[in-house]
């Protein structure tokens, strides 16, 4: 079979023997590394998945070479050559495939789903391209710190389809950030072929609708790869924004190890085994005359016994310890609690105060800054951000496209590159789009990668505004089922500040609920410390002594359970109210306390009741607190449903203290 | 093999029974009717003898819970750490076996009483922070009143129980912790006579809830007819003397009337019946177990009961009325000595009545009170059929009985089947 010839111009003509070698040297430890593995797949040897990118070597390679060391790449399962030539070495691989506890997922994940972000590669996940948001955020925050540090986000072809990948190639290309998005292309996307998956003719054809130049390259052309790779870096790395760039090429084996690929016609397959990288490689090299099919065979074989001892070697590694790993979801607090060291106070509303918080946080710390629709110049739908971007401009405070996906993961990026993102949602119903970003990316970061992201996600809550179900809703429950996320929901104006700083200290992703209604609720104007000061995330709070009945609510339910109480009084009895202020981590010793006191409970919630945070605190108390029930536990919430628009339907739907007087009364 | 002790079944309307103290402690040796426990029922307080012989490996019941008839009381001859592990699955808690000797009641242990309070029908709407204060503070919750919803005790009820009464209370877990066997009675007693202290004994209590219950249940009649005792007491007044002296104690009216009233439910089976209207039976006794009321020195009242009453004669059933009272009086007795009665007489007479409503011991259909019997002057009718005036030994014969089943003819015929047993049968053949 005659193999197709390529040879060295441009940038890759500048490379050393050495740095060939390199480079051919990784390209053969991916092929053999990957027929080993799916060898050891086939023989029952490996638990989970093999994703062969045999055949797509020199793309792999290719783009870490034309990349500079500090670059960071965000890419896929099928990416381990990217891996391999950024640093990443046999060893880590080999101990993420079988589990293991020093594997740098720590077991957590499998195989080739993982990253080791201190070498350049981000987190791998299955839903794609997630990475490419994270890629997009680092990009910004070495926009924002001037670091000259360019991201890529790479992708199959397939992940081209999604709205997470146009969001974030429209992100970058509307900020002109430093990142290079390339496009294996390597004909399937599992087994869909290119006709089914684009209208376009080519993936690249695409960048043209973000204002971005592409290019389409031959994948399979080791130093066509780097040489273009190379030259987007550095277009980026000037300021001079993204490229997009398909490669195409052509993958040996099928999506998987279990995947027989018969998909492949015979045609095809021959046409692209005639431009196999790596044999492309070595008739380019032997031309050159810089290495024989001696050196090749020897390195070969060099490969094949290093690459075996590796694997027995990992199979003899620790594995992770249930006990140890299995709940290792919050990454620890070392900086110090924030203290007001001001005695100052200003009397304000609840949006006050958060506005106050920002303020503060963005003068006191050059690495938080803001992201968000229309919080710019326009100051925010609620005008939570008045007066921040004339104060510290579009660099600090950025208004985004319409794109919750691409900003939260860009959050996580920016997170993990140093900064302190505070994102806004509009309405914190648009959290669905960004849910993905949130519980894919954020609350998986530490746990599977060892990176902790700070980030606050923040935006306003609940009903009661004749706002209809798609800017009402109350997500806590749903987002506290997704582990890894703490959630604070404020209820007054001091713990708001307070929270708002503790939130953006946090190493974690921490969502900040703001009740609407409760922006400018006029009663709940107090006095607000100056100056940075926090409240503890964790920790609720008493608002109202009490000993015949507990009430456990939080945010926007808090006035509503003091007017029950209130009026409870008349009928001589005593409610004792908590304030959760945190749903995750909650609160339990506040909770099991005050009912060891009153003997009775009841949830107060807005949040709709089924598989709720009232139902988790039933069931805490259920369990922890049971010989002290003295009545069946209470859950005061609305009906399962959506929340309506028309004003008597919405009224009906929010609970109130009517309800709450009479359940408790109910009881009697 | 391990062998259960069982709540027993403490008369025909029990469904359940308190543990008032353990007389036996985890390790000890019991042999056959070893005495083991004392109970207390709507019936009656008891002790309970051992059915086994063995070694106490398990106690399965606190002091003073209340458990339904059936449930587990003590393992003998088991392995309590097995039977731990039976528990442990069960409900989570590990049970410490309960000792007699304990101020303080560990919450593990009232947890695990609690759990057992569960099954208990009774106590199902008790929450679980009332079953818990009352197992560490060892009250009995019949005592303390409800003011949640359908009665239910409220933890609120129970602290205002526990303030009002922490002087008995904190008493009663001391005499709980006493290695001394007490009569139970005595119990009662001693808390009789604190009456104005406000407490209610737990006898009087369950006098006063089988008195209003029977009168819930039963439509109360009463007739009485005057009886003249006149030939009865000739033979009595012979035979007194020797008979207190062969016998160690008095012969009275009493057994002549029962005996005539063991006749009469012989002829009239309906009036020695029970009656179920919910279930619609209606049970037509084959023997007399025949309730003798008796008074404890004012303290309450038990009705005691002979059983197989109509095998006895004169002398028999004067023997076993004599038997059962100074038994009841002495608190020694059993289960059988005061269930299963039949049908029921109230000696009223011997405190000098005239005539009486008594109310009927459920489930019995009738009661009879017997009325003191006195020389008064009755107008008799001569042989030559003329009538004058004599002084006669008279009483008056007063039934309640259960209008519900049987009416006013069948009342009166048994009745005066009485009357007429007592005034024509041969006394004297009877005493010689």
């Amino acid at each position: 079979m005659e193999i197709e010839k390529i040879t060295r111009s441009g940038y890759s003509s500048n490379l050393s023997k050495e740095q060939l070698w390199d480079i051919y040297k990784s390209m053969k430890t991916q092929r053999q590394l990957e027929e080993r593995l799916l060898k050891l797949y086939k023989g029952g040897q490996l638990s989970g998945a093999v994703y062969p990118g045999i055949g797509q070597e020199a793309s792999m390679a290719g783009i870490a070479a034309g990349m500079s060391e500090k670059d960071i790449f965000g890419g896929t399962h099928r990416d381990l050559g990217v891996q391999i030539k950024k640093g990443v070495t046999l060893k880590e691989i080999a101990l993420n495939f079988f589990g293991k506890h020093d594997g740098p997922s720590k077991g957590r994940d499998g195989n080739s789903h993982f990253g080791v972000v201190d070498k350049g590669t981000l987190m791998v996940v299955s839903p794609l391209p997630d990475s490419a948001p994270v890629a997009v955020g680092w990009a910004l925050a070495s926009k924002l710190d001037n670091s000259g540090i360019v991201a890529v986000a790479n992708c199959g072809e397939g992940a081209t389809a999604t709205g997470t990948w146009h969001e974030s190639i429209n992100m970058a290309g509307v900020s002109n950030l430093p990142i290079v998005f390339t496009v294996q292309n390597n004909q399937f996307a599992y087994s869909s072929p290119n006709e089914t998956e684009f209208g376009t003719p080519n993936v690249a054809d695409r960048g043209l609708g973000y204002g971005i130049p592409s290019k389409i390259i031959d994948g399979n052309d080791i130093y066509e790869v780097m040489n273009t790779i190379h030259e987007a870096c550095e277009h980026a790395r000037n300021g001079n924004g993204p490229t997009l760039v398909e490669l195409v090429t052509f993958r040996h084996y099928g999506h998987a190890g279990h995947d027989p690929a018969e998909y492949v016609t015979k045609e095809v397959r021959d046409f692209w085994m005639k431009r196999d990288p790596i044999s492309r490689f070595e008739h380019s090299l032997m031309d050159e005359s810089l290495f024989t099919q001696e050196d090749f065979t020897k390195l070969t074989e060099e490969l094949e016994n290093e690459i075996k001892e590796t694997l027995e070697w990992a199979k003899t590694q620790n594995d992770p310890k249930p006990e140890n790993e299995i709940l290792d979801i919050f990454a620890k607090r070392n900086t110090e609690v924030k203290q007001s060291d001001s005695s100052e106070t200003k009397t304000m509303n609840l949006i006050e105060a958060i506005t106050n918080g920002l303020d503060e946080l963005l003068e006191n710390d050059k690495d938080v800054f803001m992201m968000g629709e229309d919080i710019g110049e326009f100051e925010g739908a609620f005008k939570a951000t008045k007066g921040l971007f004339a104060k510290y401009g579009p660099d600090r405070i950025l208004d985004t496209a319409i794109s919750e996906g691409a900003f939260t993961g860009a959050a996580v990026g920016a997170a993990l590159a140093g900064k302190k993102p505070i994102i806004e949602l509009q309405f914190y119903d648009f959290v669905y789009p960004a849910l993905d970003q949130i519980t894919t990316e954020a609350a998986k970061y530490y746990w599977k990668a060892g990176k902790s992201v700070p980030m606050v996600v923040r935006g306003p809550t609940g009903a009661g505004t004749r706002s209809g179900p798609f800017h009402s809703i109350s997500p806590e429950s749903m987002l506290a089922h997704h582990p890894g996320i703490k959630i604070v929901a404020p209820s007054n104006p001091y713990d708001a500040k307070g929270l708002l700083i503790a939130a953006t200290y946090d190493p974690n992703p921490v969502m900040y609920l703001e009740h609407k209604k409760l922006y400018r609720k006029p009663d709940l104007k107090m006095d607000v410390p100056l100056g940075l000061y926090e409240v503890e995330i964790g920790k609720g709070a008493v608002v109202k002594e009490g000993t015949d009945f507990t009430i456990v609510t939080w945010s926007g339910m808090v006035s509503v359970a003091q007017e029950a109480a209130h009026a409870l009084e008349a009928d001589n009895i005593s409610v004792e109210i908590i304030d959760l202020r945190t749903i995750v981590p909650l609160d339990e010793e506040i909770i099991l306390k005050s009912v060891e006191k009153t003997s009775n409970l009841c949830i107060l919630q807005e949040d709709v009741p089924f598989s709720s945070v009232a139902s988790e605190v039933s069931s805490l108390v259920a369990e922890k607190g049971f010989w002290n029930l003295d009545n069946p536990i209470l859950k005061i919430t609305p009906p399962n449903t959506h929340i309506p628009f028309a004003p008597i339907l919405e009224d009906a739907f929010i609970p109130n203290a009517d309800k709450v007087v009479s359940a408790i009364k109910g009881l009697q | 093999m391990s062998q259960i002790v069982t709540m027993p079944q403490l008369g025909e309307t029990v469904t359940e029974g308190t543990v008032l103290r353990w007389l036996v402690k985890v390790g000890d040796e019991v042999k056959e009717d070893d005495p083991i426990l004392e109970i207390s029922t709507d019936k009656v307080d008891t002790e309970v003898p051992s059915p086994f012989a063995g070694k106490v490996t398990n106690l399965l019941v606190e002091e003073g819970e209340t458990v339904e008839v059936g449930v587990g009381l003590l393992e003998l001859n088991g392995n309590a750490e097995k039977e731990e592990n039976k528990n442990n699955e069960q409900s989570n808690i590990i049970p410490e076996p309960a000792q007699t000797e304990k101020v303080t009641v560990a919450s593990d242990e009232s947890q695990k009483k609690d759990i057992d309070a569960i099954k208990n029908n009774q106590n199902k709407n008790l929450s679980p922070i009332v079953r818990r204060l009352a197992g560490e503070n060892n009250i009995d919750l019949t005592l303390v009143n409800g003011s949640g919803k359908h009665g239910r005790i409220t933890r609120k009820d129970l602290e205002i129980y526990i303030s009002q009464n922490k002087t008995d209370i904190e008493k009663n877990v001391t005499q709980n912790t006493n290695v001394e066997d007490k009569e139970v009675l005595h119990k009662s007693e001693s808390r009789a006579s604190k009456i104005d202290s406000g407490e209610i004994t737990r006898l009087r209590k369950r006098i006063a809830q089988n008195m209003v219950l029977s009168k819930q249940i039963s439509a109360h009649v009463m007739t009485s007819v005057e009886v003249d005792y006149e030939s009865l007491e000739i033979s009595r007044s012979k035979f007194k003397s020797k008979f207190k002296e062969d016998n160690g104690f008095s012969l009275t009216y009493l057994p002549f009337i029962s005996l005539a009233t063991i006749s009469a439910l012989k002829e009239f089976p309906t009036v020695n019946s029970s009656f179920d209207l919910e279930a619609g039976t209606h049970t037509l006794h084959k023997h007399v177990n025949l309730g003798i009321a008796v008074d404890l020195n004012q303290e309450g009242l038990l009705v005691g009961t002979i059983k197989d009453a109509d095998s006895y004669n004169l002398k028999g059933i004067a023997k076993k009325i004599s038997e059962t009272s100074t038994l009841l009086r002495s608190g020694k007795f059993g289960l059988e000595n005061v269930s299963g009665s039949t049908f029921t007489i109230s000696n009223n007479g011997s405190f000098n009545s005239f005539i009486t409503s008594p109310i009927i011991n459920q489930p019995n259909v009738a009661i009879l009170s017997t009325e003191s019997v006195k020389k008064r002057a009755v107008v008799i009718t001569n042989s030559d059929g003329s009538d004058s005036i004599a002084i006669r030994h008279t009483g008056v014969l007063s039934l309640t009985w259960d209008h519900r089943v049987f009416d006013g003819s069948i009342a009166l015929l048994f009745l005066n089947f009485i009357k007429d047993k007592l005034e024509f049968t041969d006394w004297t053949q009877e005493l010689s």
